[in-house]
Formats: structure tokens, C-alpha cells, sequence
């Protein structure tokens, strides 16, 4: 256990000055050596991310700027905060909204001030003891893993009642994610056959929404609400019933006292726009957006689109000066961010044409190509859809064809985005342009695709593998062939032995599949795949001797 | 709307004292960190330093305790107490509530003890318990002579665990006090005690679980070798 302490790598974030050396001290005192501390969210995140932590002690209450949640959030949702990292939350009291939030949302301690520092050697200990214990479950990838590795756990876990209860929970919720309800139901009453938690409860009214039970699970979130009107969780749950239902109305006032309890929730308020909007309470939509913008600052879940949706409500009552300042400070906001700038970028645009300056026009558009191809990997399909719109509404059609172009490659097999580009097509009146554009589009790739299979048929992987790699360096958002290309590199590994180029660019991708969607079942099944090649030191033939 | 006003008033009002105790902890924090330096420093066990310490250290838990009574019995009445039951390892939580008072035990050379199974759970909102645990340790320690022994057993109507001293006991003032601790118009809430024991009686209300109520008994050992603060957790 010494050992291990003085080895780990300890971050204080605390902006009192007092506080970090109190805490340093403590830290010393428990055997560490390698002990970082600053003052800031923002400068932890920058901490977080170009170094790995083992320890994490944040204040919840950081002044100004992020607060402790915000850091906890940002820093898991770029990833810079490892499985194998313990955070521990400073508050000065326990009972804060956050305390019902999502399990990922949520540190792995709280520590409630004053601390001394017998407390906290306790605490970590027994914290980084359960930490080891759960490694294996958190180092799992794709959600069937996790299932599997929680399963064999739990019957090791023994008698210790508090990793059962998490494991439980954390299965649940897993069992819903992929869609097995009834498993899920079963483990949520057998949690409360122990005890009426809340959480259980609301887990048996989300599956009866997800089954269609829609009468039973309103009157359950009802009842959750009674019982406890900060758990705001379960009003997002009950929006989206009443939004399946059409009474937008409630909807929004439901969505309005949640947002009344918790500002600072970003995409609860962006959300409260979009409801207000739609049933026409401009008023109220603009001050969601509004919110969503302020908070937004200092959130990872921030986005274009609360600017562009201000920016249209400005400019329909006739404030052109404000919506070039929102503009202007949105793409400040995410000039580190290109998928979510050129959306900026394409409202500038926008609003240079309103005022008739169409030079400026190309401008824009010139780098929101520019940035569409120098980021092919992070702009999703989501974010072509919604440029092409703007393109659309610019009288680009030139430029829309190119961006729905590439969309439509990187989705040449999936029926239901050619729908929704038709869609977008047919409501700017394009819709004999549609089927050429889409033809256009799918053909190249369905030839490639099909060559590709026929040379993995006659056992030619090595062209297979070169013609995949070339494409999907083009369209790395093409799932299908990304997929293709790492199922033929692990299996010419499997009989060739490693090759690190090939290995280094199946792990690169299909990493990238599970960020983006980590249930992606054939991504988790080719990962566990490409992890059971032998090292090249063993080469081939010796795969059994490492066990 | 009444209701959604109302309720964010309380949040509001709720807000305004979770800033103030986040700072006064802050304050507690940073003394608490001064005290321990400089007991420290003082190795001799005549230095007067050591009583004074061990009496700053004393003083700084009563505010804690105190802010943490005064927040939690606030927020219960008010409906924004967000119940946070969990399971938790009793030998654990007993540990670290006894830890707490780390610097104090050590300065007044008082022994502890901690009597309990290392494979018993139960289901508590951890940091309401924490406080009713504060709130009877620093008690006993108040009038123990030199040990104290925290105890804890599961039965069928609940968790009981034990908080012994082996000073005076208490005086019979207070034991005959619990009679009517719960009733308000006793007027028991002008002392700490009674804020104390109702602050209790309250967390433990909020566990009430399968139409459990839970308790809390103060009493003294028949050969009046101490005081014996006693709670049932259903």
C-alpha cells in the first residue's frame, strides 16, 4: 500500500490558497510525492489534459469559472480523466442537486469540509482499495463487456454490500442502454424488495416508458416528483412523455420549473428553448437560449445551436446589432471546436446575406468547406444536415450538393439518411435534384464497397485492406467500410502475425466508433478481437504461452 | 405557480446558506489545519500548548456541528433535504467518525475503541449520520474521564449503535429531558442538548423505512461508570 501511494499522481483544485497548502500537507503526510495543484477549472482541465492523474481532489466551489461539477463533466467527456482515476468532490455540504445525477456524472467520493487529515488518509485509502477492486469493470469498453465483467465480479465481490449495490445499479443501467428491459426490471426489484431508493424506482418508470407503458410510467414519475421535487432527472423523463403525447404546453412549463431549480444545466435549457419555440412563446425561448448561452461558457455541452436559435430570434424582431455580437462571441466560443464553428460560421453568412454584402457570403462559406475537410473525423452527420440547410437557405446549391455529398458517402448504406436528405431537399423545393445527387453519391462507394468484398472473398486482403484504407482516409465516417478495413487488418494479423501499421490504425478506429457510440457492438467485438493478437515478439504460433 | 415560487425561495434562501457555510467551513478547514501544526510542534506532553490546542480543536468541531444541525433540520422543514441512502460499511463509517476527532483524542490522551463487526452494512444517508455522530462523540468526549467506545450491532428493528464514555454519565436534568425531547412545546429547544437530540430524531425519521421509526435513548451505566448515547436505525 506505501508502495503504491508514493507512486500515484496526485491534482489539488482548490481556489483558496489556504486550502491547496492544507491539503498538500495532508498529501505528504499520506506518502505522496508527485503532488500538482492550481486554482482554476480552467486551468485543470489543461492539467487533466496533457497529463494522467491518479488522484483528483477538486472543490466543488471554484469562484468564478467552472465549478467543480463542470470540471468533473468536462473532463470525462474529452476523456482526459483515465478509468483508473479517483475523484474526490470537496463540498461544503453533501445534500446538493448534483447528489441525484446520473451515475457518469457523479465523482467516486464526496468529501464534506472541514477535513482533517486522519479523515482523509481513511478516505483514500479505502477509496483507492475499492477503485482496484473495480478496475477490471471500468477498463471494459463496449457495454457488453462491462455486463459480463460485472457479472463474474459480483459473485467475488462478497459480502461487501456497498459494490453490490453500485454493481447493481451500474448493471441496470447498462441493461436499459442496450435495450434488455427485463433484465434491467428484474434487478430494480430486487433492490427494492431491499429498500424504496428512488433511483430504483424511477429505473421501472423509464422502462415502462421505453416499453410503451406510457400510463403507468407518468403516474410513476408523477409520484417521483411529489416525493421529491429536486430529483430533475425525472422531469426530463416526464418531458419527453408529454412530448410523445403532443402536450408541448405542459412540456415546456414542466421543463420550466426544472430549469428554475437548476439554471446551470445547458442542454435542459437549450431544450426549454426548442419546446418554447415550437409552441411559439418567443419570450420564453429567448431567455432559455439566453441561459443556455451564459452557462454554456464554462460547459462542455455547450453548442452552436443556442446561438444560431438566439441569433434567429434577434433577427426576426429586427436587433441585427445583437445578433452580430452573439455571432462574433460564438465563434470565439468555438474556434476550438470546428464541427460546431462552421455552423457559426454558416450563420454569419446568413446574416451577411440579410444585409446584402453577398461577397462576404463566399467568405464564410470558403472556410466552412475548409474546416469540413481539414476535420473530417469530427464533423458528424448531424452537423452536414444542418450546413446544407444553411447552404441551402444561401442559394448555395453548389456547395449544399458538395456537404450533402460527402454526408451521403459516409452513409451509402443507410436508408434513413438518404430519407432525411430528401427531406431537407424537398422542403427548399429541390426535390428533382434529389435522386441524381443521391445516386451520384452512393455509387462510388457502392463500387468500392463491392470490390472490396470481392477481394476479401478471393483471399486478396492485402488489396482489400489498401483500397479500404485509401477510402476511409477520405471518409472516415464511413462506419461501414471503417469496420470492413479493421475486420480485414485483424484477420491478416491473425494469420500473418502483428503488424504494427495495421494494428496502431484498427486500434485508432475503433476507438474513435466507441466514442462516439460506445454500445457500437461490432466495434466492441473487433476490439476484443484485435486485443487477442499476440505481441510480435511471440509471432505466430506461440499464442498460448502468455496465459 | 404558488408552489414552484415557493419552492424557489427556499432554494434561494437555501443557496444563500450553502454559500455561508461553504465559506465558514472553509474557515473551520484552515483553522483545524493550524491547530494540528501546532500541536505538532509541541512533542513534550507539559507543553501547555497541548490543552489549548486540544480545546481549539474542540471548539472548532461545535461550530461545525452546529452549522451542520442548523442546515439540515432548515432544509428537512423547508422540503429540499435530498435524502441520499446508500450502502455503507459500519466499521468504516464508525472509523472515520472517530477519526474526525483524531487530533483531540490524541491531545487529551483519550482511548478509543471501536466495537464492531468488519462485514456489517447497512443502508444511511452517510453524511446525516455523520453529523449525528459528531454531534454525540464530541459530547462524550465533553465528559468522558479517558476512553470512549463506539459500538454497533444489526437487529430486527434496526441498526443500533452505541456512543459509551466512562466520565459522570448525564445529569438527571437531561435523562429526564428525553421524555419529552420530541415535543416542542417542552421548550427543549432552547438548550443545544435538545437541538442535538431533535437534529437526531429527525435524520432518523428521514430513514424511516417498512414502518421502522427509529430512536434515539441517552442513559447512564447502572454503576454509574459513564454515559451511554444510544440510537436505533431502522
Amino acid at each position: 500500500m506505501e508502495e503504491q501511494r508514493q507512486h500515484l499522481r496526485y491534482l489539488i483544485i482548490d481556489d483558496f490558497d489556504q486550502m491547496r497548502v492544507s491539503f498538500k500537507g495532508m498529501l505528504s503526510s499520506y506518502g505522496a510525492t508527485d503532488i500538482t495543484t492550481c486554482s482554476s477549472g480552467e486551468q485543470a482541465i489543461k492539467l487533466l489534459a496533457n497529463d494522467s492523474y491518479d488522484v483528483v481532489i477538486c472543490d466543488y466551489n471554484l469562484g468564478d469559472g467552472k465549478d467543480g461539477q463542470q470540471v468533473l463533466e468536462e473532463a470525462r467527456y474529452l476523456g482526459c480523466l483515465g478509468h483508473a482515476a479517483t475523484f474526490f468532490m470537496i463540498t461544503a455540504e453533501s445534500n446538493m442537486p448534483m447528489v441525484m445525477s446520473a451515475l457518469e456524472h457523479q465523482p467516486d467520493e464526496y468529501l464534506v469540509k472541514p477535513i482533517n487529515r486522519d479523515v482523509l488518509h481513511h478516505r483514500l485509502s479505502v477509496a483507492l482499495n475499492r477503485k482496484r477492486q473495480l478496475r477490471p469493470i471500468d477498463e471494459a469498453l463496449a457495454k457488453e463487456d462491462k455486463l459480463s465483467v460485472i457479472a463474474m465480479y459480483r459473485d467475488r465481490i462478497g459480502k461487501d454490500l456497498k459494490q453490490r449495490l453500485y454493481l447493481a445499479k451500474l448493471q441496470a443501467e447498462l441493461c436499459l442502454d442496450l435495450e434488455r428491459y427485463e433484465e434491467a426490471e428484474e434487478i430494480y426489484r430486487e433492490i427494492l424488495a431491499i429498500r424504496e431508493f428512488p433511483w430504483a424506482r424511477f429505473g421501472l418508470a423509464k422502462i415502462n416508458l421505453l416499453v410503451g407503458n406510457h400510463e403507468q410510467a407518468e403516474a410513476e414519475f408523477r409520484a417521483l416528483i411529489e416525493q421529491n421535487h429536486l430529483y430533475l432527472e425525472v422531469y426530463d423523463w416526464l418531458v419527453r412523455l408529454l412530448e410523445k403525447r403532443g402536450e408541448s404546453v405542459e412540456a415546456q412549463q414542466l421543463l420550466h420549473k426544472a430549469v428554475k431549480l437548476a439554471p446551470k444545466v445547458v442542454a435542459r435549457q437549450r431544450k426549454l428553448g426548442v419546446l418554447a419555440e415550437a409552441n411559439g412563446d418567443l419570450e420564453r425561448a429567448e431567455r432559455a437560449y439566453l441561459a443556455a448561452v451564459r452557462w454554456g461558457k464554462n460547459s462542455s455541452f455547450a453548442s452552436a445551436q443556442e446561438y444560431r436559435r438566439l441569433a434567429e430570434i434577434y433577427q426576426s424582431s429586427g436587433r441585427s446589432q445583437k445578433v452580430v455580437r452573439l455571432l462574433v462571441e460564438g465563434r470565439k466560443r468555438f474556434c476550438q471546436q470546428p464541427a460546431e464553428c462552421i455552423r457559426m460560421l454558416c450563420g454569419q453568412a446568413l446574416m451577411q446575406q440579410q444585409q446584402g454584402l453577398m461577397p462576404e457570403v463566399d467568405v464564410y462559406l470558403d472556410e466552412v468547406m475548409h474546416l469540413i475537410d481539414e476535420h473530417k473525423r469530427d464533423v458528424t452527420a448531424d452537423h452536414l444536415l444542418a450546413v446544407a440547410d444553411d447552404m441551402l437557405r444561401l442559394s448555395k446549391s453548389d456547395e449544399a450538393h458538395r456537404v450533402l455529398k460527402i454526408l451521403l458517402s459516409n452513409h451509402h448504406d443507410d436508408e434513413s439518411w438518404v430519407e432525411r436528405v430528401r427531406q431537407l431537399m424537398q422542403s427548399h423545393g429541390r426535390d428533382r435534384d434529389v435522386d441524381d445527387l443521391v445516386s451520384t453519391a452512393k455509387c462510388e462507394l457502392q463500387d468500392i464497397h463491392i470490390k472490396c468484398t470481392q477481394l476479401l472473398r478471393s483471399k486478396r486482403l492485402k488489396q482489400a485492406i489498401a483500397l479500404l484504407n485509401e477510402t476511409t482516409e477520405r471518409y472516415p465516417g464511413n462506419r461501414t467500410l471503417v469496420l470492413m478495413a479493421a475486420g480485414a487488418m485483424i484477420s491478416y494479423m491473425h494469420k500473418n502475425g502483428m503488424v504494427q501499421g495495421y494494428h496502431f490504425r484498427c486500434r485508432f478506429s475503433l476507438n474513435r466508433l466507441l466514442e462516439n457510440n460506445n454500445h457500437d457492438p461490432d466495434a466492441g467485438r473487433f476490439m476484443r478481437m484485435l486485443n487477442q493478437i499476440p505481441p510480435e515478439a511471440m509471432g505466430g504460433g506461440f499464442s498460448g504461452r502468455n496465459g | 405557480m404558488d408552489e414552484t415560487d415557493r419552492a424557489r425561495d427556499a432554494i434561494d434562501l437555501t443557496s444563500a446558506f450553502a454559500m455561508v457555510s461553504h465559506d465558514i467551513k472553509n474557515s473551520l478547514g484552515i483553522l483545524l489545519k493550524f491547530i494540528a501544526t501546532v500541536s505538532e510542534t509541541c512533542n513534550s506532553e507539559q507543553c501547555a500548548l497541548t490543552q489549548q490546542c486540544a480545546d481549539m480543536e474542540y471548539e472548532v468541531r461545535r461550530i461545525n456541528n452546529n452549522l451542520v444541525k442548523l442546515l439540515t433540520v432548515f432544509k428537512v422543514e423547508e422540503g429540499v433535504y435530498l435524502l441520499n441512502v446508500d450502502a455503507h460499511s459500519v466499521k468504516e463509517f464508525l472509523d472515520e467518525a472517530i477519526l474526525d476527532h483524531g487530533v483531540m483524542l490524541r491531545q487529551k490522551g483519550i482511548e478509543y475503541e471501536v466495537d464492531c463487526d468488519e462485514e456489517l452494512y447497512w443502508y444511511f444517508d452517510r453524511n446525516l449520520m455523520m453529523g449525528v455522530m459528531g454531534n454525540a462523540i464530541s459530547n462524550a468526549l465533553r465528559y468522558t474521564n479517558d476512553s470512549i467506545r463506539l459500538t454497533a450491532e444489526a437487529s430486527p428493528q434496526g441498526l443500533a449503535i452505541g456512543v459509551e464514555d466512562n466520565g459522570k454519565g448525564f445529569p438527571r436534568g437531561m435523562l429526564n429531558m428525553q421524555a419529552g425531547s420530541m415535543n416542542p412545546e417542552s421548550g427543549f429547544l432552547n438548550n443545544n442538548t435538545g437541538l442535538g437530540l431533535f437534529f437526531t430524531q429527525t435524520v432518523l425519521d428521514l430513514h424511516r423505512h417498512d414502518d421502522l421509526r427509529g430512536h434515539v435513548k441517552l442513559a447512564n451505566r447502572a454503576d454509574s461508570s459513564g454515559g451511554v448515547f444510544s440510537i436505533l436505525l431502522p
